[in-house]
């Protein structure tokens, strides 16, 4: 298999972590530990792409923790919007209440063609 | 023309963006990208690349939000969890370049904004997008079925808003005829 050289700088509080990784994990070396955190990351963003979320669980199958990262967000579909507050006045949301429980008005013509335009 | 529809990527070109509206070409210009990063609003756009490098034309931004339920007839609130408020789309901006505007490139980017929020509606049951329209954007937004909202707290502008259910209805249907010419009225569109 033809392999690339790879080096990195890390912090010493990070190689330190990576250290205790690689023992815990009994990986015995820095170059198959970054394989391996690779495939784990290569699996998270497709997952991500598919617009699955990545959770933790208890034993019983409840979520404990769900891994929200601005990186992984970056690669999930478009449904995964963010949500914003706006504020609304007492009087708007009364009109807006008024106005969407009446009758639905029947769409414009510019509407129908911006929406059948392909 | 050949325009490209997407969500905004760190090697657009936005700095050559003006729609004739210093604050939405600044906020293109500065902080579309950063928002979206930091999960603010995700900003959709339309890019040419006649150099090499995308450049962006038109955009829009879209985001969750809600309506909060005091004040909201019961009627509406069926169906949702007594303490939650409505679930909504909030449609933060739509700007077009001042050399693609008047040919319909807004109209467009309007398009793909419902096609979105029709797409994620069917996960989150949001039925309704809102959008702070400035004064002199309103009967643009109008033609498309955007209703205007009294009571606004902000002399500026003008919360409106528009049912997807109509949205869908007006896929359903045919267009008629080639009389709707489009009048331009915002600067930015």
């Amino acid at each position: 298999m033809k392999t690339v050289k790879f080096q990195a700088d890390l912090a010493s509080a990070d190689d330190a972590v990576l250290n205790t990784l690689m023992k815990e994990l009994e990986v015995r070396s820095k170059a198959d530990f970054l394989a391996k955190a690779l495939a784990l990351m290569n699996w998270a963003v497709r997952e991500r792409k598919r617009g699955h979320k990545i959770v933790t669980m208890d034993e019983q199958g409840e979520v404990i923790r769900e891994l929200v990262t601005p990186e992984l967000e970056r690669v999930a579909p478009d449904f995964s919007l963010p949500s914003v507050s706006t504020t609304w006045t007492l009087e708007e949301v009364e009109d807006f209440g008024r106005l969407a429980s009446g009758d639905q008005p029947k769409p414009t013509a510019h509407l129908i063609r911006a929406m059948n335009r392909r | 023309m050949d325009i490209h529809f997407r969500r905004l990527e760190a090697s657009d070109r936005t700095d050559t963006f003006d729609c004739g509206n210093a604050q939405l070409n600044e906020f293109l210009h500065r902080y579309a990208l950063k928002n979206q990063h930091r999960m603010f609003g995700v900003t959709y756009v339309a890019v040419q690349a006649p150099g090499g490098q995308p450049e962006v034309i038109g955009y829009f931004t879209l985001a969750n939000t809600s309506i909060p339920r005091q004040g909201l007839p019961q009627e509406l609130l069926k169906g949702l969890p007594k303490y939650q408020s409505m679930p909504a789309f909030l449609l933060g901006r739509l700007a077009v370049h001042k050399n693609y505007q008047g040919k319909r490139l807004g109209e467009v980017l309007l398009s793909h904004c419902f096609e979105h929020c029709l797409a994620i509606s069917k996960l989150t049951g949001a039925r309704y997008l809102i959008a702070d329209a400035k004064e002199s954007a309103v009967t643009w937004y109008e033609r498309y079925n955007f209703r205007k909202i009294e009571g606004s707290g902000t002399p500026h502008s003008t919360k409106m808003f528009v049912d997807l259910g109509v949205v869908n209805t007006a896929i359903k249907q045919k267009p008629t005829g080639s009389h709707m010419g489009l009048t331009r009225t915002d600067s930015a569109i």
